[in-house]
């Protein structure tokens, strides 16, 4: 029961974190268009550091009845200089701040600590810097992808077609370079956690297969938006309509990928 | 893009080399688990296959359940919980710990205490 309730949560501050980040660091990079959208992109991602703050602190009540901890200051000492007690300070502390985010040139750094978060607990960051690193950019390139999309689904709804249109392109280019890191760094983690020597006897690496098929789908989604309903958005603008839903679908992909991970990360060992 | 993908490969190599990252495992205890004593021993003592936090040591027996204290607080491979005052008859010896890779880890180890002599 408390096993699958730390999942649901992990699960949850996966998806708020990223949204809220993510939000973040694509208003810094895609430039004044994300004007127009500012104020609803803005409040969404407050919303989204108010869950990252609250559900990390129910995750560390939840730790706390989990490990069975005796709730006097020398244990609690210890288990808040552990990494977890380090990865859930970094999600209140900058779930807070993304949720105050009233200095707009300050809310990336939130988003930077939010993510950090997943840099600094786990099965990775306890072995390895270079696996610890790989997971921030990861977690990283993953958050802007779906705070772009967030934003772009704001902006198609109220920029003039030009405007959404030049949004769009932005977004279409510097998404490249943004997924090229999310694949990269995503493979140096599989490549750590599974030695090289994937094994589909162990249930691990079974779920962390399906994860890969969900992310596979979800480039498969954004090639066709990039290579096929974007240049129709110049001749026909109904395929606004579709790249609408596609973008929907992305996100749904997204929360998939996140509840995959969170009960990949909560209950499986890669050495199981 | 070939200096790329030198340094890429390069990465991969350099991650996957070290292969000790699992969670933390009980080594041994003592008494080892399965163990018949003729009284309650002085001391239980777990040792974890890497640095631990022990969080939580509880004996379960027909009596209940009775938490124990234990020392060191912190992390550490080996912890030892002193006088630990079984009963007669079968003892389950519950531990709870968070590992270094930030998961909870538990288990739990049987000591059985012969009933006294008639």
């Amino acid at each position: 029961m408390l096993l699958a309730l730390a999942a649901l949560l992990k699960a949850i501050i996966y998806a708020a974190a990223l949204t809220g980040s993510g939000i973040a660091l694509a208003r810094a990079t895609l430039g004044n268009e994300v004007l127009a959208v500012a104020g609803r992109a803005a409040s969404l991602s407050r919303w989204a550091g108010t869950t990252v703050a609250l559900v990390g602190l129910l995750s560390a009540g939840v730790y706390g009845l989990r490990l069975g901890i005796a709730w006097d200051p020398p244990t609690l000492r210890w288990v808040f200089s552990s990494p977890l007690g380090a990865a859930l300070a970094l999600q209140v502390v900058g779930g807070v701040w993304l949720a105050a985010g009233s200095q707009a040139l300050m809310v990336p750094i939130a988003a930077l600590l939010v993510l950090l978060s997943f840099a600094v607990s786990g099965h990775a960051p306890s072995g390895s810097v270079l696996a610890a690193t790989a997971i921030f950019l990861h977690v990283s390139a993953a958050a802007w992808w779906i705070g772009g999309i967030c934003i772009l689904r704001e902006a198609s709804r109220s920029l003039q077609p030009a405007s959404f249109s030049q949004l769009l392109r932005r977004f279409s280019s510097q998404a490249l370079h943004v997924v090229a890191v999310l694949l990269i760094g995503g493979s140096l983690v599989a490549a750590y956690l599974l030695e090289l020597d994937p094994d589909l006897s162990r249930p691990y690496h079974r779920v962390l297969l399906v994860k890969l098929g969900l992310a596979f789908l979800l480039l498969a989604l954004a090639a066709f938006n990039k290579f096929v309903l974007m240049p129709a958005l110049t001749r026909q603008p109904s395929a606004l309509i579709s790249l609408r839903r596609s973008m929907a679908s992305e996100l749904i992909l997204f929360a998939a990928i996140a509840i995959t991970t969170a009960a990949l990360t909560t209950k499986l060992s890669p050495h199981d | 893009m070939r200096h790329w993908m030198v340094a890429i490969a390069l990465a991969a190599l350099t991650l996957v080399a070290p292969s000790a990252h699992t969670h933390s495992v009980l080594e041994s205890s003592s008494p080892a688990s399965g163990s018949v004593v003729e009284r309650s021993p002085e001391q239980i003592g777990l040792s974890f296959r890497e640095p631990t936090m022990l969080t939580y040591l509880a004996v379960v027996s027909t009596s209940g359940e009775r938490r124990l204290s234990f020392a060191p607080v912190g992390v550490a491979e080996a912890f030892t919980a002193s006088t630990p005052e079984l009963i007669p008859g079968r003892n389950e010896v519950q531990w709870r710990a968070l590992s270094k890779d930030g998961h909870v880890v538990e288990g739990s180890i049987i000591i059985v205490v012969k009933p006294p002599a008639p």
